[in-house]
């Protein structure tokens, strides 16, 4: 059986010999087992196991240095998956998880539907709340200025980096209950759901993919703009595969990858420095992470955390107080304000939130280092 | 011209030599390298950053004059960019070395930004002052 359910292109046809030689067969695989044959084979396989054992790995981020964070749906557990396929629990004791995405602080995100709030895990695993969000849904997404996108039933929320809500847009009345955000190189959003993937604009979604489950954790985009889909067959004589799009959701290839059974999320990896890679991610709903042939992957991955905290230098900092016009960039500027006092420009109160957060000056608030002293400061000043 | 006259004009002559020798170290006076000093007169008491610019030559080795003050300078000519981060309260902020502190006119201090504890950027400057002065010691 495990053949079939983890088929390589030229077992496919060994199969349907099987079946024929051996009719009872077909009483012992699952219709989902034979959509997942495959007849050809794309560059990014063959595929390689990662990682084997999880429940539902579906919702994965990694992290600075190159680790990844698994979110367990039923068994409320997050685990760190090393480059060579270690598992250790990270953490656990909430709940109802339904995404996770770092944000610039390095900080885990984490939406939970049990207690309608967003968390903030600190790489040393102590937790503070992000924002109080009514069923939030899926994971969030990070916008090239740092800001969160967190969606939940009907409505996507944005917040600044600190978990202070900037707008809820409404999608439910667009015709979207549910949808997964993920931003572009070029900074638009996307939303993938389970009837599709589509792009807000202004407030308004557009479609870009229709009729085909592409799953509330969305696509991930490579450097080049391109996408990765993770097309899971529910329908019969399709076949579970992994799809590279164009941004306007033409197909480049087919079949990027096919050794694979019932994908439902993908995500580039990150090397030790943090830089994404061409490194492929794929888990299935069966609990196991694989690698695709990264040889046969076009483009590394675009980074889901476009925006640093410890990137941006002091330097460059004193040198936009000091006049420089392009010191900072202007989502550097429009984050550094964020966390600071949110007055839409660069000053000296921004730089000296950023040395708070970075811990280079001490935290003023007792006991809370990082952002959640920055998010502490702002509720005060609120 | 009488005796009497000329006899006046030498000894005055005479003295003001005299007086011109007997100053100092006994040559003419020249440059004298030391610190000045930048002291900050502020109506708050919770002011956590300043943004300042210092204008004068040949500064160098700048440092906060409260330990525990986060300092960071840029150096642009003669223009000196400095941020300090810390409690900041009336009296001496920083202090640089100078090749003349002599020319202490030369030298001036602006203050540009002010935040308070909370990072909130002060939209008043009232109240506030820099002054430069010889560094004791």
């Amino acid at each position: 059986m495990s053949a079939v359910v983890v088929p390589n292109r030229s077992s496919g046809g060994r199969c349907s010999r099987l079946l024929l030689l051996f009719p009872p067969l077909l009483l012992l695989i699952q219709p989902e087992a034979i959509r997942a044959q495959s007849s050809a084979t794309g560059p990014g396989d063959p595929t390689t196991v990662l990682a084997t054992g999880l429940n539902r790995p579906c919702r994965m981020a990694f992290d600075e240095h190159g680790d990844l964070f698994v979110a367990e749906i039923i068994t409320g557990e997050i685990r760190r998956v090393t480059p060579t396929g270690t598992v250790t629990l990270f953490h656990s004791g909430l709940a109802d998880y339904r995404g996770i995405v770092f944000d610039a602080f390095g900080d885990l995100l984490l939406s939970d539907r049990t207690d309608d709030k967003v968390h903030r895990i600190s790489p040393q695993g102590s937790v503070t709340v992000f924002a109080d969000v009514l069923d939030p849904y899926g994971g969030g997404a990070i916008a090239p200025d740092g800001d969160v996108w967190i969606p939940a039933s009907g409505v996507i929320h944005h917040f600044t980096p600190l978990g202070v809500l900037v707008e809820s847009i409404d999608i439910a009345s667009q015709g979207l209950a549910n949808a997964g955000p993920t931003f572009s190189p070029s900074g638009e959003l996307y939303l993938g759901s389970w009837g599709g993937l589509w792009k807000l604009q202004g407030g308004v979604v557009s479609p870009i993919l229709t009729g085909m489950t592409v799953r509330n954790w969305g696509v991930t985009f490579d450097l080049s703009g391109n996408f990765v889909q993770a097309r899971e067959a529910v329908e019969a004589g399709d076949t579970h595969r992994i799809i590279l799009r164009a941004p306007n959701g033409s197909v480049v290839d087919d079949s990027l990858v096919t050794q694979v059974v019932s994908p439902c999320a993908t995500a580039f990896a990150r090397d030790a420095s943090g830089a994404t890679t061409k490194q492929l991610l794929i888990a299935q709903t069966n609990g196991t992470l694989l690698r695709a042939n990264a040889a046969g992957i076009p483009s590394a991955g675009l980074p889901v955390v476009p925006i640093s905290l410890r990137g941006i230098s002091p330097d460059a900092q004193l040198g936009a107080l000091a006049g420089q016009q392009s010191a900072l960039t202007a989502n550097e500027a429009h984050f550094l304000d964020a966390i600071g006092n949110r007055n839409a420009s660069f000053d000296v109160g921004d730089f000296r939130a950023f040395l708070i957060a970075t811990g280079t000056v001490p935290s003023p608030v007792p006991g809370l280092a990082g952002a959640p002293a920055l998010a502490a400061l702002s509720g005060i000043r609120r | 011209m009488n005796t009497m006259t000329w006899r006046v004009r030498v000894l005055a002559v005479l003295c003001l030599g005299g007086l011109a020798g007997c100053g100092g170290d006994g040559g003419p006076t020249g440059p004298e390298p030391g610190a000045l000093v930048v002291n900050l007169t502020t109506p708050n008491a919770d002011d956590a950053a300043i943004l300042l610019r210092v204008i004068g030559s040949g500064i160098t080795q700048v440092s906060a004059s409260q330990a525990g003050t986060y300092l960071k300078v840029l150096q642009d000519g003669n223009t000196l960019t400095a941020v300090l981060v810390g409690d900041l309260a009336t009296g001496a902020l920083m202090r640089f070395n100078v090749p003349d502190v002599n020319a202490l006119g030369s030298y001036s201090a602006t203050i540009v930004q002010v935040a308070d504890e909370g990072n909130g950027l002060r939209t008043s400057l009232a109240g506030y002052a820099l002054n430069l002065a010889e560094a004791a010691g």
